[in-house]
C-alpha cells in the first residue's frame, strides 16, 4: 500500500503532469475519496455529491497546488475533509451512517447486501466514537491510507495514529 | 473484526458515477482553458487601451515653439532617397527634412510621444510627399514621420500588406491590388490630388517639332540603341534633331531643364526609353541596367539644367532652343505681373494636345502623371497624426491655388472629398 502511495505521490508532480497524469490521479484517488466519505456520511447520494464536490474543487484549484507545501494526498484529503465538515455542519440533524440502512440502494448482489449490513452495524458502533477516531477509521479503512499518510492529515505522529487506531478497532471488536 | 474485515467494507464507486464525474471534470478543464484564453485576450485589450489612453494623454498639446529635430539630407542621384536616418528601420526610410515645406505653419505645440506616421512615396511625387510630412512635423506635436521611397507597385503592395499608413503614387490602384487589400482586410481611402506635368516649350519664333517621348530619349540619353543593331548601346551621336529622326529639320539639339530632373526623366524621357521593348523588359528583369539606360542623360552641352529666371533670355538668343518647365511654372503668372510663360512661350514641342488640366485629365497630354494618395482607413481612426495628414490632403493651404503643393508643381484637381476606391 505504501509503495502504491509513493508511486501515486511521484505521479502527482502536478504542474508538469499533463492530462494523462490527472487521469491517473483521478483513477487512483476516486475510490479512496469515495470510501472515505462513505464511512463519514449517511447516504449514498451525499457520498457521491461530496466526492464530486471534492474533485471539482481540487481540479479547479490544481493550478494553485504547490508541491513544496504539501503532498498531493495531503492536499486532496484536506479538501475532502473540509468539504465533509462543511456539509456535516450544515446538516443539523444528521446522524452519521445511521441512515445507511435506509438508503434506497439499487439492487445489488448478495455480497453487497452483506457489506451494507456490516457497514450499517459499523456505523452504529462508530456513531458513539469521538470525531478524531471516526476520522481515523474513515481515512484508514475508507481511503486506505497508511498510518504515515494519515499522520499529517490529522496532526498526529505516525505511532500515535497506529496506537489510536489499534485501540479503536479493539473497542469496536469488543462491541461487535 | 480485524483490519482485513474493515478493509473489505470498501467498494468501488458506481461506474456510471465515476464516468459522469470524469466527464464533468474534463469539461471543467476545457472551460478553464477557454476562460484563461478569454482572460488573456481581455487583458491584452485592456493593456492596449491603457497604452492608447496614455498616448493620447501624452499628445495633449502644450504651448511651445519647439519643433522637431531637423535632419538635412543630401541627394545622391535624382532617384535616390535621402540619406537614411539612424532611427529608421528601413534602409530607404528617411527623416523628413524640416525645410521641405515652402510655408511654415505656426508651431504652437511641443513634440509629443505620438505614433509616427509611415509614408511611402514613389520617386516622382517625392517632393510633394516631403512637403506634406514636413508640414506635419512642423505642427510640433506629432512624432517625426517616416518617409520611404519605393516604386508604385511596391508601395501599393506594402499598403495592402498593412505595413504603412500612407502611400503617394503616380497611378491609381489596380483592381488586382485592391483585391489584395480586401484579401488582407485592409480598408483603404483614396485621394486624387492632381497631376504632375512637364512642358517642353520653345520661343515664339521657333517652329514646332512635335516630339515624341522616343525622340526626346534619343536626343538626350547618354547611350542609345544602335540603329544598326538595336540590342546594342552606343554613345549618343545625335547632334541635330534631324539625326534623331529624318522628319525633323537640322536644328541643333539644345535643351535646358528648369524642372525637377526626376520629373523630366519620368515624364518625358523614360516613356521614350520604354518604347524599345527589350529595354522595357529590363525594368522587371534587370532594374539597375534599366535605370542606367533610361535615367542617364548626356553630359555635353546638348542638355543642361537651367534657372527658370533666365529662360526668357536663353530662348531669345537662339530660336531653336527648347526649355523644359514644370507645368505650374509654365502656367503661373510671375510676381512682376508679366504674362505667364504659357503666353510668352506659346510653342510646345511635344506631340499631342497643348498641356491643360483637361488634356491631363483625359490622358491625352503625354508628359503628365496623376498623383494619388492612399491610406489605411483604420489608421485614421486611431492615429491622430495620420488623421491630421489626411485632413491636409484637402486643405486649401496645400492644394488651393496658392497651396504649398501647387508651388511644388502639383496641378490640382478640384477639391473633393476622399472616397473609398
Amino acid at each position: 500500500m505504501a509503495a502504491k502511495e509513493a508511486v501515486a505521490e511521484r505521479s502527482l508532480n502536478l504542474p508538469s503532469t499533463g492530462a494523462a497524469g490527472w487521469d491517473a490521479l483521478y483513477a487512483d484517488h476516486l475510490p479512496r475519496i469515495y470510501n472515505y466519505l462513505r464511512l463519514r456520511l449517511a447516504t449514498e447520494a451525499d457520498v457521491e455529491d461530496l466526492t464530486a464536490r471534492t474533485f471539482e474543487k481540487a481540479w479547479a484549484a490544481r493550478a494553485r497546488y504547490r508541491r513544496d507545501l504539501a503532498g498531493f494526498t495531503t492536499w486532496l484529503y484536506r479538501i475532502a475533509h473540509n468539504v465533509c465538515i462543511d456539509y456535516l455542519r450544515s446538516q443539523r440533524a444528521h446522524v452519521p451512517l445511521d441512515a445507511a440502512a435506509q438508503i434506497a440502494a439499487e439492487p445489488t448482489p448478495e455480497t453487497d447486501e452483506e457489506r451494507h449490513s456490516d457497514l450499517t452495524r459499523l456505523a452504529a458502533l462508530t456513531s458513539s466514537l469521538p470525531d478524531r477516531e471516526r476520522e481515523l477509521i474513515a481515512l484508514k479503512y475508507g481511503a486506505g491510507l497508511s498510518n504515515r499518510a494519515i499522520a499529517p492529515l490529522v496532526g498526529l505522529s505516525e505511532s500515535n495514529v497506529g496506537t489510536i487506531l489499534h485501540r479503536t478497532v479493539q473497542a469496536l471488536r469488543s462491541q461487535w | 473484526m480485524n483490519d482485513q474485515f474493515l478493509h473489505a467494507l470498501r467498494r468501488e464507486p458506481p461506474p456510471q458515477f465515476a464516468r459522469e464525474l470524469k466527464r464533468r471534470l474534463d469539461r471543467q478543464a476545457r472551460q478553464r482553458v477557454r476562460a484563461s484564453i478569454a482572460r488573456t485576450i481581455l487583458g491584452m485589450v485592456l493593456i492596449g487601451g491603457i497604452a492608447m489612453a496614455a498616448l493620447l494623454l501624452r499628445e495633449r498639446p502644450e504651448r511651445s515653439g519647439v519643433a522637431a529635430s531637423v535632419t538635412h539630407t543630401v541627394a545622391r542621384s535624382p532617384f535616390a532617397p535621402s540619406v537614411p536616418s539612424a532611427a529608421s528601420s528601413n534602409a530607404n526610410s528617411v527623416e523628413v527634412p524640416q525645410n521641405s515645406t515652402p510655408s511654415q505653419p505656426e508651431a504652437t505645440e511641443s513634440v509629443g510621444g505620438d505614433i509616427p506616421v509611415a509614408f511611402i512615396t514613389s520617386p516622382l511625387p517625392r517632393p510633394l510627399a516631403q512637403a506634406l510630412v514636413g508640414r506635419l512635423t512642423q505642427y510640433g506635436y506629432f512624432a517625426q514621420p517616416r518617409l520611404t521611397s519605393m516604386e508604385d507597385d511596391e508601395a501599393l503592395r506594402t499598403l495592402c500588406a498593412g505595413n504603412t499608413d500612407f502611400v503617394m503614387v503616380s497611378r491609381s490602384i489596380a483592381r488586382e491590388e485592391r483585391a489584395l487589400c480586401d484579401k488582407w482586410g485592409i480598408g483603404i481611402m483614396e485621394w486624387k490630388l492632381g497631376y504632375q506635368a512637364v512642358v517642353l516649350a520653345a520661343g515664339p519664333a521657333a517652329k514646332p517639332l512635335s516630339l515624341t517621348p522616343r525622340d526626346v530619349f534619343l536626343a538626350l540619353a547618354e547611350r542609345i540603341p544602335d540603329p544598326a543593331r538595336p540590342q546594342r548601346l552606343i554613345d549618343n551621336p545625335n547632334v541635330t534633331w534631324h539625326d534623331v529622326d529624318a522628319r525633323f529639320d537640322d536644328r541643333e539639339i539644345e535643351v535646358a531643364n528648369s524642372a525637377s530632373i526626376v520629373a523630366f526623366l519620368q515624364l518625358a524621357v523614360e516613356p521614350g526609353c520604354e518604347s524599345f521593348p527589350w529595354i522595357r523588359s529590363l525594368k522587371s528583369t534587370d532594374r539597375p541596367r534599366y535605370e542606367d539606360i533610361c535615367r542617364r542623360l548626356r553630359t555635353d552641352d546638348r542638355y543642361r539644367s537651367f534657372d527658370l529666371d533666365l529662360v526668357r533670355y536663353w530662348l531669345r538668343s537662339e530660336a531653336s532652343r527648347i526649355v523644359v518647365l514644370d507645368y505650374q511654372a509654365y502656367a503661373a503668372k510671375s510676381a512682376t505681373r508679366e504674362l505667364p510663360l504659357a503666353q510668352r512661350l506659346p510653342v510646345t514641342m511635344l506631340d499631342g494636345p497643348a498641356p491643360t488640366l483637361a488634356t491631363m485629365t483625359d490622358g491625352t497630354y503625354p508628359a503628365a502623371r496623376p498623383v494619388y494618395v492612399y491610406a489605411q482607413r483604420s489608421h485614421l481612426d486611431w492615429n491622430r497624426a495620420a488623421r491630421k495628414l489626411a485632413d491636409d490632403l484637402t486643405d486649401p493651404d496645400a492644394v488651393g491655388p496658392e497651396g504649398y503643393l501647387v508651388r511644388l508643381g502639383l496641378v490640382p484637381v478640384a477639391l473633393r472629398e476622399s472616397r473609398q476606391p
